[in-house]
Order: structure tokens, then C-alpha cells, then sequence
């Protein structure tokens, strides 16, 4: 999976209409499948966890396809995965909503993937490699950034910090749209990105869901007119 | 509400503290007036998502409790092992329902079309309009039984404070710690996600959800109260005189003796394997009949074998222990239990928390809140 390469173009329309995930920018970008596994039950930090998940399965969602575009100091990502039960909002005490993550590595900028510890997205990052989270939820106000040591340890900025999200479901699949600042990227950077998404009919979240357990090497093309 | 207080997880699930707050409930003195729940809803649990939240609720038992099954929804342990358990939706809890008030107290027209209408009552509607057919208390004065032999009693319920707490192991964050100063659980709102892990492994369903805030919220035991030397409001406010505070750990508390000297004050449901740190004085109800109609001193009205499973095996002893102490203030004696469980001087049961509330700095009155 580390060898999956995702293509991003960097198109010239303003940044905001990228937020729409039926935006005509997203139908010209080239989009890459990739595929999703259940996280592991042993790694699920406690017992009770562990126990009350042992009979049951999870990661319903197997496979999500991503395209990825570059715009000013922005990166914005679209995902897209088939889901016949939509859960839109948290509207009981015992109902889960359905949501997405991208995980960078905090340290990324130039970093390849050969580079990183191959571990980090099954442990959430690491006291000297932490991770930066992108996080969208359907029916929440705003998605969150938020930053991992290790499992369990996801701190949550009250400040979105520029993050915007947009959501759609139609035609029994999700659309996802997740962009925010992305300083300092440029044509030729590889960008190692690992992702989660949460089937909330069936009642995932935390670290019950579907996962890339290695990052993608997400590729940024060489903007058009670029003299550098 | 985050704690700058150190908390002490074990592998075990077993935490430890330095002392440790406790409670005791009189159950042969609750009225099931429910001061104590308004006493806690009116402190802590109006408005910012928390409406339908009763961090204390008193039951009638037999009954389902609160939320429907409460106590058969799994959670807790099983010989050490953490037990699956199950979370209801909103309506098997008791949404925060609406009266209309408006409607009732307010609406207007003349005589004849204002009084004859039918939904011209206080009548409890849910979020989508229908009627509820669950809530707390929902089984309010059922009981058990059939007349003359039926038979209940209420119980009032709180964060137990477990010393080897379901919730607290299973949050796969360390959202919830223990404190060492006292041993009280709390939920960290900071940390906590709203996973809900923690609501499904509470045995006694005590850990509710917070919509808005996508957050788990429960009774904390008024530990800014108890850090001022005041007691809890569901304490201080108890008409009953039944409440019982102190630390387990301090000989000469109400808490101890009761616990661990006369042995009349028992854990809820010791099966769930939770230790929880409040305790119960089980009722002694009424004697039962017999065929005749006649009194059976022989027997509790309230069948024993259900008292055992809510109270464990000691239970008898202590309805004995508790009689025969009766008995000897009866017979013209004295009794230091009686004394304690009587609570002549209502200040005895406050433990060390004897401060008058009234007395504790308050923060600046926010008049823009309803």
C-alpha cells in the first residue's frame, strides 16, 4: 500500500468552490482507490474494548477513493465511500455518526515515506513522531484538527485553524470534502497521508474502524507555469 | 470540569486512594420525595445539554429503573473479565419532555373554548411530539406483589465512586480518573470524546450523554462542595434524614461504623464486581401475611431471596442486626446504631462537611442564564 501514489493537480479556480464536493475542479482530478482494513482488536486500549468487540466485526467501509488538489497554501482532499446506511447526525444517546480522518505526519513537509516509522498510523503516531488529524463527522458544526502521540492521546484544537469541511451524501455513497492550510507544499513533494472512516451504523468510532495501516505517498504534480 | 489531581490507574483496573468518600443510604428512611434528585438537577444539570440528565434518581424497586433495565444491561465484571454492555436510546432514558406550559397557563379564548379542550392538562410530550411511554421513576409506587401482599421500596441512586470503576477502564482515552485525595471518579471533559464506552460498562447506568456537547456527563459527587467543606446538595437537602457522608477510611464516621462495625450498610448488586463506595442500609418492610390475614412475623413481605440479589448475601444478618437493636430501644435500652441511623442532631450525618453552602464564595451572577 506505501507504493499507492495519489496524483494532485494544482487547477486554477478559486480555493473555496474545492469545498463543494460535486465541484466541476474535482471531476478533472485524477482519483486513486485505496483500500481499507479493520483495525486490529489487540490494540484497542482497553479491556473492556477488547471483550465487548471480540464477537463482533467492524471496518464495514473497505475501500475509499481520494483525489487530492493543491490550491495557494491549501490542500484540499475529497473522499468518497460507499454507504447504504448514512448516519447524518448524533440523534440518540446510542447512535454513532458516520465520519473520516486524514493523518499527516507531524514532521511531514519533504519527508518520503520510506522515511517514517511504517508503524505510525496503527499506533497513532509516537512520543517522537506525532501526527497531525484532519477530522470530519457528519452533522458536527466544524471538523477538528487535532495531534497524536500514540493511541489514545488525540488532543483536539479548540481552533480549527483554517480546516473546513463539506459533506455529502448521495447515491448511497459519502463526499467528503476536507481542505486546509498546507504550507510549503510545492509540484514534486510527496506528502505521506494515511486515512480512517468510521461506519457509524455500526456503531464505530474511536478506534473501532476501517484504516490504511501504512501512509500513501500522495504525489503533488507540477503546477502549471511554474518557472521553479 | 477538569482536575489538576493526579489519578492512579492500574493495569488491574484496581486504583488506589488516600481516603475515600463514601455514602450511606438509609432505605428504611426514603421517603422517594425526590429532593435530592431536584437538589442535584436544579445545582448542576439545567441547560447546556444536560436537561434530561438526573444525576440522581430515586426508583421504586421491584421496577425497571432508569434508564428501562437499568441493572440488566450488562457492564461490570464477571469473574474479573469486563462485561458487554448494551446503551438504550433517549426515550428508554426519559427525555427532558415538554408540558407546554404556554399552552395551559396562558393560552386564550373565551370561557367555553379555553376550558373544554381536550389536551387542556400539564401533559408530557417528547422531542417528536408523541407521548413517552418511558422516563425516570417511570414505575413510580408499582412495586411488587398483589394486594395485601404487595410490597416495595425506593432506592436512590448516584455515582457509586467504585473503587475498581467499569467506566474508568473502559475509556480507551484515560478520559476518567480517580482522584487520590478521595477516591472519587470523575470524567475528564476535556479529554472525553463521547465514545460512550464508559455508559455501556457502568453496571448501575449511571454515566448519562450529552447531545450537544458530544460528551458523557454523571453525578460528581459535588466534589467543589466537598472541597469547601460543604456537603452534597442531595445530602444536606434530604428530608428523610438519610444520607450518611464521611470517609470509609476514618474510624470514627458514620460511614465506617455502619460498614464495617455493624455491617448493616451493603454494597448494590456486589455481583457487578465494581466495589462502589456507596452503600446501603437494606429496608426492613413490612411483616408478611398469611392465609388467614394475619400477620407472619416470620417473614418480610419483601421476598428475602430478592433482597439477597440486590444486596448480596449478608443482607439477612443485617435486617437481623437492625431488629434486634430496634428492639432493645423498644424495650426501654439503648442503642448506638439506632442513634446513628435516627440521626437526632441532623449536622452527625454531614461527616466533615459541615459548612453552610451559603458560606462558600460564589462566582459572579450570570443574569443572562434562564
Amino acid at each position: 500500500m506505501s507504493d499507492q501514489v495519489l496524483a494532485t493537480d494544482t487547477l486554477a479556480t478559486p480555493a473555496n468552490s474545492l469545498l463543494d464536493p460535486l465541484a466541476s475542479a474535482w471531476q478533472q482530478a485524477d482519483e486513486l482507490g485505496i483500500e481499507l482494513i479493520p483495525t486490529p482488536l489487540d490494540k484497542q486500549p482497553s479491556a473492556y474494548i477488547q471483550t465487548s468487540w471480540s464477537d463482533k466485526t467492524w471496518g464495514l467501509i473497505n475501500q475509499v477513493f481520494v483525489k487530492a488538489v493543491q490550491a495557494s497554501d491549501s490542500l484540499a482532499v475529497h473522499l468518497r465511500w460507499r454507504c447504504d446506511t448514512p448516519v447524518r447526525n448524533i440523534h440518540d444517546i446510542n447512535v454513532y455518526a458516520d465520519a473520516c480522518a486524514l493523518m499527516f505526519p507531524a514532521s511531514s513537509g519533504n519527508a518520503a515515506v520510506s522515511s517514517l516509522n511504517p508503524d505510525l498510523p496503527q499506533s497513532m503516531g509516537s512520543e517522537s513522531s506525532p501526527v497531525n488529524l484532519w477530522y470530519w463527522r457528519a452533522g458536527a458544526v466544524a471538523p477538528l484538527i487535532g495531534e497524536a502521540k500514540g493511541i489514545g492521546t488525540v488532543t483536539r484544537e479548540s481552533d480549527a485553524n483554517g480546516l473546513q469541511a463539506s459533506g455529502l451524501w448521495q447515491a448511497e455513497e459519502w463526499q467528503v470534502v476536507l481542505m486546509g492550510p498546507m504550507p510549503g507544499l510545492m509540484g514534486g513533494d510527496t506528502l505521506p497521508v494515511a486515512f480512517a472512516v468510521w461506519a457509524g451504523s455500526h456503531a464505530e468510532r474511536a478506534g473501532i474502524k476501517s484504516f490504511t495501516p501504512t501512509f500513501c505517498d500522495l504525489r503533488l504534480s507540477t503546477p502549471a507555469g511554474d518557472a521553479g | 470540569m477538569s482536575s489538576t489531581s493526579t489519578s492512579t490507574r492500574h493495569p488491574s483496573g484496581a486504583v488506589e486512594a488516600q481516603n475515600q468518600f463514601a455514602m450511606v443510604f438509609d432505605l428504611n428512611k426514603c421517603l422517594g420525595c425526590q429532593t435530592c434528585s431536584i437538589a442535584c438537577k436544579t445545582q448542576w444539570t439545567r441547560g447546556q445539554g444536560r436537561d434530561a440528565m438526573w444525576w440522581n434518581i430515586v426508583n421504586t424497586l421491584p421496577g425497571k429503573g432508569t434508564p428501562r433495565d437499568a441493572f440488566s444491561l450488562g457492564g461490570g465484571y464477571a469473574d474479573g473479565e469486563p462485561l458487554a454492555g448494551e446503551l438504550p436510546g433517549r426515550k428508554d432514558w426519559g427525555e427532558a419532555w415538554d408540558y407546554a406550559h404556554e399552552r395551559v397557563f396562558y393560552r386564550s379564548g373565551d370561557a367555553d373554548t379555553q376550558w373544554n379542550q381536550p389536551d387542556n392538562y400539564l401533559k408530557p410530550m417528547q422531542r417528536d411530539g408523541s407521548a413517552p411511554h418511558w422516563g425516570p421513576n417511570w414505575e413510580e409506587d408499582m412495586g411488587g406483589g398483589e394486594y395485601p401482599h404487595s410490597y416495595f421500596f425506593y432506592l436512590p441512586l448516584v455515582c457509586m465512586n467504585c473503587a475498581k470503576p467499569a467506566c474508568l477502564e473502559a475509556c480507551p482515552r484515560d478520559s476518567i480518573y480517580r482522584r487520590q485525595e478521595d477516591g472519587i471518579v470523575l470524567i475528564d471533559e476535556d479529554r472525553c470524546h463521547g465514545y460512550r464506552f464508559c455508559m455501556e460498562a457502568c453496571p448501575y447506568k449511571r454515566i448519562y450523554f450529552n447531545e450537544e456537547r458530544v460528551i458523557a456527563q454523571k453525578c460528581i459527587s459535588c466534589y467543589p462542595r466537598l472541597e469547601a467543606g460543604v456537603a452534597p446538595a442531595c445530602v444536606r437537602q434530604c428530608p428523610g434524614r438519610m444520607r450518611h457522608v464521611g470517609f470509609l477510611n476514618d474510624p470514627e464516621s458514620h460511614i465506617h461504623k455502619l460498614v464495617n462495625q455493624w455491617r448493616v450498610a451493603l454494597p448494590l448488586r456486589p455481583d457487578f464486581e465494581v466495589a462502589p463506595r456507596v452503600y446501603y442500609v437494606p429496608p426492613s418492610l413490612p411483616t408478611a401475611f398469611n392465609e388467614a390475614g394475619e400477620f407472619d412475623e416470620s417473614r418480610s413481605r419483601f421476598p428475602i431471596e430478592q433482597l439477597e440479589d440486590l444486596f448480596g448475601p449478608e443482607v439477612g444478618a443485617a435486617l437481623s442486626t437492625i431488629e434486634a437493636e430496634r428492639q432493645k430501644v423498644a424495650d426501654g435500652g439503648t442503642s448506638a446504631l439506632m442513634d446513628i441511623l435516627i440521626a437526632h442532631n441532623w449536622q452527625d450525618l454531614l461527616g466533615p462537611f459541615t459548612k453552610d453552602p451559603g458560606a462558600m464564595a460564589r462566582p459572579t451572577a450570570d443574569k443572562t442564564r434562564a
